[in-house]
């Protein structure tokens, strides 16, 4: 089978041909674009909306007032244009960053009194909440639906926006692109289902084709692909997983993300690093550790694989006793990190399928654009 | 007001008026109008600070689904509605065009006008924050007419003009209330420019007469659905329904009214003080 990738969709402009200028169907129209920061270039897409083959669920439960914040102009403009045209919206509010940045900008959303707030990504929207956090009277009283997108909404930043939003019902991450659209959303009864894990559990809106390529043995990790009016058998480059199981909400199939198929999930020596897995170990060394990355490499003695680990670490303070230090985050990332459905790290380094890992204290990590935390080095 | 086209002018704007106060579920004109006749010069005038003031379901005067827009006067932010119906009836486009490329200083602006050409079946390409990834954007769509402010034509102009030809484009649209001919005669040729008279408060009220562009002297013929009382803060009233709507409303644009010298048929004329 054929597969598209992001570098064979920035060569033209696909779905172009749905563009019929002086027809009624150019109002189910947008252009959608990517920045270009995947190294290929930006990426322009003339995407139908479908709206009645695949609803994006946040259209079903719009009533009243919209505020969208976030995204490019472009791309949130496709969205309001559904929730004016498609939805049972009343009002929406599309301030941008030179708004929210605006002294007064409290007064205005107080005065529009949202019901709704969408926003990509979600940590755009916490910075936003937090700011207007101490305006009185809080301008998102409110609300009821907060719908997410462009980034993965783990219990902990869920928790957080509760903390924030104490009327709101409920916290809706949907799970798209720029170039798919909206392709899964999550469920309050996967929530509950899932309340002890932190990786990101969606529903696949049910008419989205949509499935994995290249599963790991093992785990049943593989890449994400789906095909749209505009792309066919797209690889996003997302890690996941989808299962069968019945859900109260009556859907049924089950979609688990993993990061990024190339550095937010890592193979090394038949065992898969999930950056989701390995953030929730870190985030509890945050007074600790300011930064860190982790590096794998597959490395071969004679025709036995193993797994070499180097953890870099940017200390929080001045470290004392550096050895303590380093053989402490060893212990604690190998004894809770499970790097096979039934195995942990520890027990990988016993067996001698990994050597042990190495920590170096660093000042700084250079990142690029985007923060990488897991990292596979090829010699 | 010395001019023939206001008489009828000013029948719609009561008319109008009328409407508006008999509608019930918002408050703000029948307060402020209390115990006035409707004759629309009679009126007090209308300021942007009691519109920022003003409870926004106070001020709505429809039913029908609202973009709202964030108008900025002194520095200070105000709710502006808009709906398709209203927005299509606007100035702000080109039925001509097909591959649109809009950029304004905000992003709700910028959506407004995007707006106006979804409603004439027209895709437009709204700009990004990015300027070199918008151009780069633009020139993949092989834009065909450009519609900005003048603070965002200065940002995109130079920038679009190395990737495409600027001159080639169907037509320039700018729509703000100062135009800096030199900069734009010096990107295209005066015949391709459209020049709008037009804030955020209250949309597209007058359009450079395009006959003497050509001699580079701006001269605004007002739109058919406004009516313009010039002087130094020049009133306007928008004769079509806007969902919240304005009537002898305080621009901050100064103006005076001028005889017009051009062969078109709109003699409601003004140039900019």
């Amino acid at each position: 089978m054929k597969y598209l990738t992001k570098k064979d969709i920035n060569k033209r402009i696909f779905g172009l041909e749905q563009y019929i200028p002086g027809s009624e169907s150019v109002k189910d129209l947008s252009i959608k674009v990517t920045s270009g920061t995947s190294g290929y270039g930006p990426t322009v897409i003339v995407e139908k909306s479908a709206v009645e083959e695949r609803t994006p669920r946040y259209l079903a439960l719009l009533q009243n007032r919209l505020l969208r914040i976030g995204s490019q102009n472009a791309n949130a403009y496709s969205s309001v244009n559904l929730a004016l045209r498609h939805s049972n919206v009343k009002m929406v509010l599309v301030p941008d960053a030179k708004d929210l940045e605006h002294p007064g900008i409290g007064k205005i959303i107080q005065m529009f009194e949202p019901t709704e707030l969408y926003s990509a990504p979600p940590s755009y929207m916490i910075l936003i909440l937090q700011r207007l956090k101490l305006k009185k009277p809080f301008p998102f009283n409110k609300l009821k639906y907060v719908f997410v997108s462009g980034g993965m909404v783990t219990t902990s930043l869920k928790d957080k926006i509760h903390a924030l939003l104490p009327n709101l019902l409920e916290c809706i991450n949907e799970y798209g692109s720029a170039e798919g659209g909206s392709i899964a959303f999550s469920c309050p009864y996967l929530n509950t289902a899932y309340e002890d894990s932190d990786i990101p559990t969606f529903h696949p809106i049910p008419t989205m084709n949509i499935h994995i390529i290249n599963p790991d043995e093992h785990s049943g990790i593989g890449e994400v692909v789906l095909t749209t009016h505009e792309l066919k058998n797209y690889r996003t480059g997302d890690a996941g997983k989808i299962t069968t199981e019945e859900c109260p909400c009556g859907l049924k199939q089950t979609l688990r993300l993993y990061g990024r198929i190339d550095y937010d999930i890592v193979s090394c020596a038949g065992a898969i690093f999930t950056l989701p897995e390995i953030d929730k170990i870190f985030s509890s060394l945050e007074e600790t550790v300011r930064d860190y990355r982790i590096e794998l490499k597959d490395v071969f003695d004679n025709l036995t694989l193993h797994g070499e680990i180097t953890i870099r670490i940017v200390p929080t303070t001045h470290v004392d006793t550096p050895e303590q230090f380093k053989k402490e985050i060893v212990e604690k990332l190998a004894r809770e990190l499970y790097v096979t459905p039934t195995r942990t790290l520890e027990e990988l380094v016993k067996d001698g399928i990994f050597f042990q890992p190495t920590v170096l204290l660093e000042d700084e990590i250079v990142h690029g654009r985007k923060e990488i935390h897991l990292k596979k080095i090829v010699s | 007001m010395n001019n023939a086209n206001q008489p009828s002018k000013d029948k719609q704007a009561e008319k109008l008026l009328r409407e508006v106060l008999s509608y019930k579920p918002a408050s703000f004109y029948t307060e402020k109008y209390k115990h006035r006749e409707p004759v629309i010069d009679s009126l007090p005038t209308l300021t942007w600070k009691e519109i920022a003031s003003s409870p926004l379901d106070d001020r709505i005067y429809t039913t029908e689904k609202l973009f709202l827009k964030i108008a900025y006067r002194d520095n200070t932010p105000f709710l502006v509605g808009r709906s398709f119906t209203d927005i299509v009836r606007e100035n702000y486009g080109n039925k001509d065009v097909v591959r649109p490329f809009i950029t304004f200083p905000y992003r709700h602006e910028s959506m407004e006008k995007g707006f106006w050409f979804y409603e004439h079946n027209i895709l437009p390409l709204i700009t990004l924050e990015d300027l070199r990834l918008s151009t780069t954007i633009a020139a993949k769509y092989d834009i065909d007419s450009f519609i900005s402010s003048m603070e965002s034509a200065k940002r995109f102009l130079p920038a679009l003009s190395k990737l495409l030809p600027v001159n080639a484009l169907k037509e320039i649209r700018i729509i703000d209330t100062s135009f800096d001919l030199n900069f734009l005669f010096s990107y295209a040729d005066p015949s391709k420019y459209t020049l709008i008279l037009g804030q955020p408060d209250c949309g597209a009220l007058a359009e450079a007469c395009p006959e003497l562009l050509l001699q580079k002297k701006l001269v605004f013929h007002v739109d058919d659905n406004t009516l313009l009382e010039p002087m130094k803060n020049t009133l306007c009233t928008r004769l079509f329904l806007l969902p919240t709507p304005l009537f002898r409303y305080e621009t901050g644009i100064a103006t005076h009214r001028v005889e017009a010298t051009c062969s078109c048929k709109n003699a409601d004329t003004v140039m900019l003080d």
